[in-house]
C-alpha cells in the first residue's frame, strides 16, 4: 500500500471519528479516537493481510484497489470492527457522577 | 522489645498506570485491536496447517510436515556452523519426539491449537487462556530456532495475559467471565481476615 492511500485512510477515518463525536450519542470525549484508530487499523490490516492468507485462500479476486489499497475488504472490515469497537465500548466510560 | 505484627494475608495494590493499562475497560478498544492482530496471525497459521493435505507437508493426516520440521531443526551441522536449537535439553526433547514418532499427535495438536487460539482471541473468548496458549507455542517456536513473527506475537501475548480481565470486554468474555464467576466490574473485594500472627523472627 502506498503512502497516498495510507494518508487517505487516516484522513477519512478521522473525519468519520469526528462526525461520530459530533453527531453520535456520545458518552466520552474519546469516541473520535476509538472510531478513527480502529478504522485505520481495520482498513490497513484487511488490505495487507487478507490477500494471500490461508483463511481466504478461496477468494481470488479482491476487487478494485487504489494505490495498493483493496477497497472492498478494507472498507468492509474497517466498518465491521469499528462498529464492534464503538458499541462495545459504550459502557466502558462511566461519567464520574455515576461512578 | 515491641512484638512486630505480620499479617498473614497481604494484597499489594497495582500502581495506577498498571491498573489503567491492564484493568481499566477504557482501554478495551486497544486490546480489541491487539486481539484481532494476534488472533488472525494464529488463525491463518492454524488454518494453513489444517487445510494442507500434502503427503510431506500435512499436519493432521500423519504429521509428516511437523516430522520434517523436527528433523530439520534437530540436525547438528558440522562446525563452525551452529545448530538451530541453542539448548541441548530442547534438542533432546525434539529428538525424543522424533524417535517415538509423536508427529501424528503433535501435528493435530499444533494445527487445531493454533486455530483455537486464533478464534479465541478474535472472538474474545477466554482471552487470558488463549493468550497463554499462544505465548507457549511462540516460546516453543523460538526455542526451535524459528524467529519470524514469534517475538512480536510473544510480546503481544504477554500483554494480553496481563490485560486478561479487560482484553475481552469487547467480545465474548463480557458474558463468559461473569458466567464462570469472575467479578467483571464489581467491587466486592473480599478482605481476608486480618488475623495478626507473631513473627518468629522477632525483629
Amino acid at each position: 500500500m502506498g503512502l497516498g492511500a495510507l494518508i487517505g485512510i487516516v484522513l477519512v477515518s478521522f473525519a468519520l471519528g469526528i462526525a461520530v463525536q459530533l453527531f453520535g450519542a456520545r458518552k466520552s470525549r474519546y469516541d473520535f479516537l476509538i472510531v478513527a484508530v480502529t478504522a485505520v487499523f481495520g482498513a490497513t490490516f484487511a488490505s495487507n493481510s487478507f490477500p494471500g492468507s490461508s483463511v481466504f485462500s478461496t477468494i481470488t479476486n479482491w476487487g478494485p484497489s487504489i494505490d495498493g489499497f483493496l477497497i472492498i475488504p478494507g472498507v468492509a472490515f474497517a466498518a465491521g470492527i469499528t462498529f464492534f469497537s464503538y458499541f462495545g465500548s459504550r459502557r466502558s466510560f462511566v461519567p464520574p457522577a455515576m461512578a | 522489645m515491641k512484638t512486630p505484627i505480620i499479617y498473614s494475608n497481604t494484597v499489594v495494590a497495582d500502581p495506577p498506570l498498571a491498573r489503567f493499562l491492564f484493568s481499566d475497560t477504557r482501554l478495551a478498544p486497544l486490546w480489541f485491536l491487539v486481539r484481532i492482530y494476534v488472533g488472525f496471525s494464529w488463525l491463518d497459521a492454524g488454518w494453513h496447517k489444517i487445510t494442507d493435505i500434502g503427503a510431506k507437508t500435512n499436519y493432521i493426516l500423519d504429521g509428516a510436515g511437523i516430522y520434517g520440521f523436527w528433523q530439520r531443526i534437530a540436525a547438528v551441522p558440522a562446525a563452525p556452523a551452529k545448530p538451530l536449537i541453542g539448548y541441548d535439553w530442547y534438542r533432546g526433547y525434539i529428538q525424543f519426539m522424533i524417535d517415538n514418532h509423536w508427529e501424528g499427535l503433535f501435528g493435530k495438536l499444533i494445527a487445531f491449537g493454533e486455530t483455537a487460539v486464533g478464534l479465541g482471541l478474535i472472538f474474545g473468548a477466554f482471552v487470558g487462556i488463549a493468550a497463554v496458549g499462544g505465548a507457549f507455542m511462540n516460546l516453543n517456536f523460538l526455542l526451535a530456532g524459528s524467529t519470524s513473527s514469534n517475538p512480536v506475537l510473544l510480546l503481544l501475548g504477554f500483554l494480553l495475559v496481563l490485560a486478561w480481565k479487560t482484553a475481552g470486554f469487547i467480545g465474548l468474555d463480557r458474558i463468559l467471565l461473569p458466567v464462570v464467576g469472575t467479578p467483571w466490574k464489581g467491587v466486592t473485594l473480599k478482605v481476608p481476615s486480618m488475623k495478626p500472627v507473631e513473627s518468629p523472627l522477632n525483629l
